[in-house]
């Protein structure tokens, strides 16, 4: 999330309504955007980037993929607690943050309970034996497997299972 | 002591100098203007321009201000569990802003931001991040009226990034 995003080729534009005259567009949720006809697109950017940070990841997740615009203020917004955590975790080089990083995987496992998640949690967890080196290198790979597929995650939590072992059997 | 603020519609109005305070900008701009709480003179002969406020929106800020003078420093809880910016909006200030129309509420948002009153931007904010809460992509774009500009190819590498949060 945040500035990890990126960005996409186009250049955001300005707010976009839709024009199409479907049914959809009669099923408005709220009726406060029935009765002015203004809506969240016609929020400027710098304010919208100030609102960002009071969604949720999941709900910064859902705002980003509506349109370019949105995915671009998202990628700008202020970082939350837990992106900041997210950002530092392959820059942490004694490991002493592990217990945030144990706060933070609990957080992801209360939003989506992923298995993937769970198992990278249970190898931060068991960090705590290793070297400074070694929890770093740790780290680094939790913070490439999580930033990718659920598939790469699951075979990254693989591989941290192996670093570990070496761990253990260098420390021994 | 009072304050003269003129919005960019001309309107003058007499706020007591407590609610002139509580906005960093009108503040800035009385320092700037050698105006002072003891210096009733200089009160009376100067009137604080605010070009980027309008008479409507202006009572409304007012209407909150009155409201809230009183109120003790809040020290706002940055963060939540999950990693929001939380703030709790008081009844008061629900009901205060429940029959905004979303036209209004963003006019008075960008004031809240001008006059840099956070009291009143944090409701506004928690108050539209409410509303998008809980939805999935296409609600939100339902709800709003948003025409999604990107290809589904980017859709794609949107999803695949932040994937890690999704269920």
């Amino acid at each position: 999330m945040g500035n990890n995003h990126g960005s996409l080729k186009k250049e955001a534009t300005q707010p976009q309504h839709s024009t199409t005259n479907n049914s959809k567009d009669e099923k408005k949720i709220d009726s406060r955007t029935e009765q002015s006809g203004k809506t969240l697109v016609d929020i400027p950017d710098d304010l919208m980037r100030k609102i960002i940070p009071y969604l949720g990841l999941i709900d910064r997740s859902n705002l980003a993929v509506t349109c370019r615009r949105f995915y671009e203020a998202e990628a700008k917004a202020g970082n939350s607690k837990n992106s900041e955590i997210w950002d530092s975790v392959g820059i942490d080089e004694k490991g002493k943050k592990v217990s945030m990083y144990k706060c933070f995987f609990e957080d992801v496992d209360d939003e989506s309970g992923r298995y993937s998640i769970m198992r990278t949690k249970r190898m931060i967890l068991s960090l705590k034996k290793t070297t400074p080196a070694t929890t770093n290198a740790v780290i680094q790979r939790i913070f490439r497997a999580t930033t990718a597929t659920k598939m790469e995650k699951l075979e990254a939590a693989m591989q941290l299972n192996d670093c570990h072992s070496e761990s253990q059997s260098e420390e021994d | 002591p009072n304050v003269k603020l003129v919005t960019s519609d001309n309107e003058e109005f007499v706020v007591d100098f407590r609610i002139a305070k509580m906005s960093v900008t009108v503040s800035r701009l009385m320092e700037a203007m050698n105006m002072s709480e003891t210096d009733d003179a200089s009160l009376l002969s100067n009137s604080i321009p605010l070009p980027n406020v309008t008479k409507a929106v202006m009572a409304r800020v007012i209407e909150w201000c009155e409201k809230h003078k009183n109120d003790e420093p809040k020290e706002e809880k940055e963060n939540d569990k999950r990693g929001r910016t939380t703030h709790v909006v008081s009844d008061w200030d629900k009901e205060f802003l429940k029959n905004d129309e979303f036209g209004r509420l963003c006019q008075l948002m960008g004031a809240a931001n001008y006059l840099e009153i956070k009291g009143l931007f944090n409701d506004i904010s928690q108050t539209i991040a409410n509303m998008i809460h809980g939805k999935k992509s296409d609600e939100i774009a339902e709800m709003f009226n948003i025409h999604c500009d990107l290809t589904e190819a980017e859709k794609k590498e949107i999803r695949k990034k932040t994937a890690w949060c999704e269920d």
